[in-house]
């Protein structure tokens, strides 16, 4: 379930895969609960490529955008 | 005596719970990792230990802290688990709390920041969820102190035996696996049956340190299959297994209330804090608060009120006493001129020092620093910082030493070393005095802007060195950076107060001890010359030590022999610093600490001499604990000579430069 | 106050000023967690844990 904010403008993205991270990073989401199929409400990305504020599970993370990216599946 | 592990996810309120439980203060912040190490306390009335543990995700450790957990599951054996959970995010939570449940101990669940969960307008059927899990559920909210009466009823009550442990329902090929291995490992090894499962299932969970423990015990019914478990995947087939639990168990028991109220606090001031635009100047101007608070309306007054009462009151007392009683003039001079105007001089800078201590444990209990290491990680990242750099640099700023020990949680021994090497350029408290005694003379209206200009300053000066040995060290880019968000709390007054005396009290014990003793010691080397006892202070040896090396300070505006004296003695403790300033000054009979200063510095040459003190030579504690990081001398070496000439330049600099335009 | 007393009481505040120096260097010079000043609760349990062993064996 989904906090819902007053505007709900926020763009939900669903986790395609993980395989592209490194071990590391791809252990610590999956201990967060970050999964392929995952729902991610993006809350904020900063400009230039900056970090990416995510919620799901109720909980808040901060991420490197390169780390989201590759979530997406995007390069 | 029966022994309770105290396990869960990094905040989730489990060091904030043990405080309550037991009779230990323990450290306690809203951010990730504070707890680095075992500690242990006895919950009150009672023979029932508590041991509390690194906070950690799963069993499957990947950093040095982690592993001291799982580490403890498997040799000291616990008699009960306390898994402390965050209610709101039971989901994740119970990854750990499945391996907790498979050990085969009683396991008490809490719930714990119960409140926030009822805010979004969930809530749990206890009963069902203790019946599916096996174990007893408790909701507790730590902070407000609810729920831990019972909660410490139930632990006390609950017998210290072994239950029966969680089954899950792992797919055919896995189970057979895990049944085969635990049979064998009773069988041929003597272990119990829970243990024996739990370890076979641990295994086949790739956790390295379990992995490790069967090497070493020679376990051959698991060792001999590794590379079957690990071809046919089984560490994917049990997350899946388990996660679908999860799934199944939180349907059946999660009750939806009312609608979720949107007006949440926590989003509200996000909005805000983290902000893509002002987040970075609301950090700035964050600081430049906390130096308000403690160097312009709260902190000065009271420090002045103390210095006044130092050296007027005091001091006269002190003299007319000694005088009465017949003391020579050395023994007088070097009790009030010595240890009251030095060691008291900074003594009158506690009210500053605690302001901004209480400061920083108000960030910290609140949930702030992580937001700031969010909106500070695009800067890190353009750098090539591990964003896991930001805590050890803050914590820097209480002390070095601290500081650098921080810096063990990074994996990686090159960003270990970088972030090791840099971490001196954070301004210390220890220095605050040093800034103190400076501003109140040549900036009196700027005193908040100048103190934060160094900070800023000292981590600009970090950043910019880290680029370097960047480059030198060639560390490719990395992009670990995983930092929770998590709820804000309203700092509880006695969790501040607690937090302040602790970074406090080791200011006031180094009155006693390092700085008593660097005192003494310029005073006695400002009164003992080449030929005994001096009266006019510039032929004793402090002076020819200062004037010997003065020329080459010329250049960045240091004109006073004392000055110079004053810096080599900061090699002990950067306080000594301002101890041996005013022992210095005083002794020289100028009148007025402040007077004397403006007739030997400009404000510019006095900024200067703050950057050159921010930067130069780290105290010989804190080259003690780089050279023990990095286990070589050729560091500790290195850093006094790098950080003194950039310190030179950076002063020369503005010095220079500033000479153009005023 | 006779000079013996007087050059006494020098003596022993500089003979404490030397040990607490000494002291800390021999401290400082031990690194990582000892060199620190502040008292954590971490150190202390450490501290307390090394008496009961202490005490133990």
């Amino acid at each position: 379930m989904q906090l819902r904010y007053s505007e709900s403008a926020y763009p939900i993205v669903t986790v395609q895969q993980m395989r592209q991270l490194d071990g590391q990073t791809a252990h610590r989401l999956q201990n967060l609960g970050i999964h392929p199929g995952s729902q991610l409400t993006v809350l904020r990305e900063y400009p230039f490529h900056g970090p990416v504020i995510v919620e799901f599970d109720q909980q808040k993370i901060g991420i490197r955008y390169v780390v989201f990216q590759s979530l997406l599946g995007g390069q | 005596m029966t022994t309770v592990a105290l396990l869960g996810n990094p905040n989730t309120g489990k060091t904030t719970l043990f405080n309550e439980l037991t009779d230990k203060y323990a450290y306690v912040g809203n951010w990730e990792g504070v707890t680095v190490d075992k500690k242990l306390g006895r919950i009150r009335h009672s023979e029932m230990v508590v041991v509390d543990l690194p906070g950690i995700y799963s069993l499957t450790p990947i950093t040095k802290d982690e592993a001291v957990a799982c580490n403890y599951l498997l040799n000291d054996s616990p008699d009960m688990i306390l898994n402390v959970t965050n209610a709101s995010q039971l989901k994740r939570n119970m990854l750990l709390s499945i391996e907790l449940l498979e050990f085969g101990r009683p396991v008490v669940l809490a719930l714990n920041m119960i409140d926030d969960l009822k805010a979004n307008g969930i809530s749990y059927d206890f009963a069902e969820l203790a019946k599916r899990l096996g174990c007893q559920v408790r909701a507790t909210n730590a902070r407000k102190k609810s729920g831990l009466d019972q909660l410490r009823q139930e632990l006390l009550a609950t017998p210290p035996t072994a239950t029966q442990p969680l089954h899950l329902a792992y797919p055919a090929a896995v189970q057979a696996a895990i049944t085969q291995a635990s049979q064998a490992l009773v069988t041929d090894y003597q272990l119990t049956p829970a243990f024996a499962n739990w370890l076979a299932i641990q295994y086949l969970n790739r956790n390295q340190i379990v992995r490790r423990y069967a090497n070493k015990h020679h376990l051959q019914p698991l060792l001999r299959h590794q590379q079957a478990y690990d071809d046919q995947n089984f560490e994917e087939q049990i997350f899946q297994t388990r996660l679908a639990f999860i799934d199944d168990t939180l349907t059946a028991t999660t009750k939806y209330l009312h609608e979720v109220s949107n007006a949440n606090l926590t989003a509200k001031i996000d909005r805000i804090v983290t902000h893509p635009v002002l987040g970075l100047p609301i950090f700035v101007g964050i600081f430049l608060l906390m130096f308000k608070l403690s160097f312009d309306w709260i902190g000065t007054p009271l420090s002045d009120g103390l210095d006044a009462f130092i050296s007027g009151p005091l001091s006269a007392t002190a003299n007319q006493f000694l005088t009465s009683i017949g003391a020579i003039p050395f023994l007088k001079s070097l009790i009030v001129d010595g240890i009251i105007a030095g060691v008291g001089g900074v003594l009158s800078f506690i009210p500053q020092i605690f302001v901004l201590f209480a400061c920083i444990s108000v960030l910290e209990d609140s949930g702030y620093m992580a937001r700031a290491a969010l909106v500070t990680d695009r800067l890190m990242q353009l750098i090539g910082l591990n964003g896991k750099a930001f805590i050890p640099l803050i914590i820097g700023f209480g002390c070095n030493v601290t500081g650098i020990m921080a810096a063990r949680t990074i994996e990686q021994p090159k960003e270990r070393l970088v972030t090791t090497l840099i971490s001196p350029f954070m301004s210390c408290s220890a220095r605050l005095p040093i800034y103190g005694l400076f501003v109140a003379a040549f900036f009196q209206r700027n005193q908040a802007l100048i103190v934060l200009s160094l900070y800023f300053l000292g981590i600009a000066v970090a950043l910019l060195m880290a680029k370097i040995y960047q480059w030198v060290f060639k560390i490719r880019e990395n992009t670990v950076f995983i930092i929770e968000l998590p709820k804000y709390h309203v700092p509880r007054p006695d969790i501040i107060a607690m937090g302040t005396w602790e970074k406090g009290k080791g200011f006031i014990r180094k009155a006693g001890t390092v700085i008593f003793g660097g005192t003494v010691l310029i005073w006695l080397l400002s009164n003992l010359g080449p030929r005994g006892i001096v009266t006019n202070i510039d032929q004793s040896f402090s002076a020819a030590i200062g004037q010997f090396v003065l020329p080459l300070f010329r250049p960045i505006g240091i004109t006073s022999w004392q000055t110079i004296s004053a810096l080599m003695t900061g090699v002990l403790a950067k306080e000594v610093i301002s101890s041996s300033m005013i022992v210095l000054f005083h002794l020289s009979g100028q009148t007025g600490l402040i007077a004397t200063f403006s007739s030997l510095f400009t404000p510019l040459s006095a900024y200067a001499l703050l950057v050159f003190i921010l930067i130069y030579a780290p105290c010989f504690a804190t080259l003690a604990a780089i050279k023990a990081e990095t286990n070589s001398k050729k560091w500790a070496l290195y850093s006094v000579v790098s950080s003194t000439v950039i310190a030179y330049l950076a002063a020369l600099l503005i010095y220079q430069v500033g000479s153009l335009f005023i | 106050m006779s000079l013996f007393l007087n050059i006494l009481i020098v003596a022993i505040i500089i003979g404490g000023a030397g040990v607490v120096l000494y002291r800390h260097l021999k401290k400082s010079k031990a690194g990582s967690c000892p060199a620190c000043e502040y008292d954590c609760a971490a150190k202390q349990q450490l501290k307390k844990h090394q008496m009961e062993q202490h005490h133990s064996s």
